[in-house]
């Protein structure tokens, strides 16, 4: 018996590296699903590559969303950083096969989470409303300081709120990771189908989790994204230095199981 | 069939039985001429020697405190020592080629393997170090592949390793490792009947029934694996099925919001409560019948529990506190007369 336990064990372990091997092969092989360019802004430095105990590097990806904006809000870069997309509302979350049963039941509060397939968007319509919106926001707040009409609120308050807005639009377009999540769903297919375009979208596996919040006294469904799976991208050897670079552009490749590896990265001025 | 804790077992008979046989020399109840006593002394003593050859037993109670400080020694040894692993990789391995890392990887997981299961020590110590060390590598292997092809987190990592752990536990004699192997095989089960039941793989302790089957398998499951080399496996496998059972009914019993059960919370905490002390009591009476000590004493110290948290919930904020813990004093004497009734009832029979 002794000797056929040992033999199980060494065919535990060699099995394990050839399954695990072989979807890693699996997931590179032929083209991949999307290969998108992301820069510092969308990849930033993980704290695994900055412990002097750990050699391996690692990158962040950096991903916002468009939140939902009360009426009359301006524009909250932070709540971009927010986990609650303004689509994941209570019709979508239905699609994605969130019961709304225990919705009106005050009593009950569920925490359930969905494994979902999440659309990522480098530098599309979601950015540019992001733009957009800072501008708005600086060309309201120029007018709110140039007009004498409204004497509720201190000249140099106006001031500084100005120039506030004025940073963030910089940040918006210089420094502000250009990567949304924009869209949810249960098929890879149906989705890439909606998003076609492989340089611009990526899909990727996430976790989708339901929230309450009251809209005119109702409880309404809404879900935030509570993760992104492989989030953290390891970065082979050969390219760790070149992130060591303050500007970089790393062609992240997504295989048919929608997990990345790293393909280039090219350092810049 | 003889093994080391057989072997001690009887070494432990040996010594109380020339305790008391000294004992009824002195009351001059059974005296031995000298040829009789050194004929059994010598036949004791050849014994001993034998056992101690094979199987390394403690011979006198000196001995066996020095082998329990050793087996602390190998415990805490094992941890450093795979903690080292842990942290000699992950200082490196930033310096490789992937290439070189998967090699690295593999080949230190075959390589402990083997070296832990053909390392010749029949004290055990070394082996199980070894063993704990094998086990660690091969879950850094894992690990590690997960981290440097950024595989999505998946449950089915946790069934190659119940599955090493369970191997290894079973060639070097490892009980540390058979828990290793029962509580990835739990959470493993888990998982899946989470997933089945729409959660995520790793919110399955959101739903803690779903430790309940796998539970009650463990707790079973000595009675179709059970091996007389392996006798002192069961204990591990009732213990910690037991508190797969438990631990999620007292969760429930507090938490009714974490049933699948769409009732209201608390009649599904009012009747994970009752379920408590009714299942604990069965299981109680079940160890006693059964002679499985650590069955009896799991399932008492619960009922404890239950009890002193239900307790909790009536009295607590309703009486001053020196009258609350005085009548937990109270129903432990209590506990104490019926349980020692219970003793005697069962003495009495056995005797008849």
């Amino acid at each position: 018996m002794r000797n056929r336990l040992i033999g199980i064990g060494f065919a535990i372990v060699l099995l394990t590296n050839v399954l695990v091997l072989g979807n890693v092969f699996y997931n590179r092989s032929g083209s991949p699903d999307s290969q998108l360019a992301l820069s510092e802004r969308e990849l930033t430095k993980s704290w695994r590559g900055q412990s002097k105990e750990n050699s391996g590097v690692a990158l962040m990806l950096h991903w916002r969303v468009i939140p939902r904006i009360e009426h009359g809000a301006s524009y909250n870069r932070y709540a971009m950083d927010s986990r609650s997309p303004a689509w994941l509302d209570q019709q979508k979350m239905q699609t994605l096969g969130f019961s709304t049963a225990h919705n009106q039941d005050e009593t009950r509060y569920s925490s359930v989470e969905k494994e979902v397939i999440l659309v990522l968007e480098l530098n599309g319509a979601a950015y540019q409303q992001a733009v957009s919106a800072a501008q708005k926001n600086v060309m309201r707040l120029t007018d709110a300081a140039n007009s004498e009409h409204d004497k509720t609120t201190d000249a140099r308050a106006k001031q500084e709120q100005l120039k506030n807005a004025q940073q963030e639009l910089a940040e918006e377009q210089s420094r502000a990771s250009r990567l949304f999540v924009i869209d949810a769903g249960l098929d890879a297919t149906a989705l890439r189908a909606r998003y076609p375009d492989r340089q611009r979208y990526a899909l990727m596996r996430g976790l989708i989790q339901e929230s309450r919040q009251y809209l005119e006294n109702k409880p309404q469904l809404f879900g935030y994204i509570s993760q992104v799976h492989n989030r953290e991208i390891h970065i082979p050897q050969e390219f760790a230095s070149v992130t060591t670079a303050p500007h970089y552009t790393a062609q992240v490749a997504f295989g048919s199981k929608l997990e990345p590896w790293v393909v280039g990265v090219t350092a810049h001025p | 069939m003889l093994t080391r804790d057989t072997a001690q077992q009887r070494v432990e008979e040996i010594h109380q039985f020339r305790r008391e046989l000294g004992r009824l020399d002195e009351a001059g109840v059974l005296v031995l001429s000298a040829e009789q006593q050194s004929t059994v002394r010598g036949y004791h003593d050849d014994l001993m020697a034998e056992y101690t050859a094979r199987f390394d037993v403690d011979r006198n109670s000196q001995a066996s405190q020095l082998s329990l400080g050793m087996r602390v020694a190998s415990f805490l040894g094992a941890l450093a020592l795979a903690a080292g692993v842990f942290f000699l990789f992950y200082q490196f391995w930033g310096l490789f080629s992937v290439s070189a890392q998967v090699g690295i990887l593999l080949t230190s997981a075959l390589l402990s393997f083997g070296f832990a299961v053909w390392l010749p020590d029949p004290t055990g110590y070394f082996s199980k170090l070894a063993a704990l060390v094998a086990f660690v590598c091969f879950v850094l292997n894992v690990v590690m592949l997960g981290q440097i092809f950024n595989l999505t987190p998946s449950d089915k990592a946790l069934l190659p390793w119940a599955a090493l752990a369970l191997v290894l536990a079973y060639t070097c004699k490892a009980r540390l490792l058979l828990v290793a192997g029962i509580l990835c095989l739990m959470a493993f089960i888990a998982a899946r009947v989470g997933t089945w039941g729409g959660l995520y793989w790793l919110d399955f302790g959101q739903r803690p029934e779903n430790f309940f089957p796998v539970a009650l398998a463990i707790c079973f499951a000595p009675y179709l694996i059970s091996r007389p080399q392996f006798a002192d496996f069961d204990p591990m496998y009732r213990i910690f099925g037991l508190l797969g059972l438990f631990l999620p009914m007292l969760v429930l019993a507090h938490w009714g919001y974490g049933s699948y059960l769409s009732f209201d919370p608390d009649v599904i905490e009012g009747s994970y409560q009752v379920a408590g002390f009714v299942v604990t009591a069965l299981f109680t009476w079940l160890g006693i019948r059964q002679q499985q000590r650590e069955v009896v004493n799991t399932a008492i110290t619960f009922f404890v529990i239950f009890l002193y948290t239900k307790l909790f919930d009536w009295w607590w904020e309703v009486m001053p506190k020196y009258l609350f813990f005085m009548l937990l004093g109270l129903i432990a004497l209590l506990l104490l007369f019926i349980l020692k009734n219970a003793r005697q009832r069962l003495s009495g029979a056995h005797h008849a």
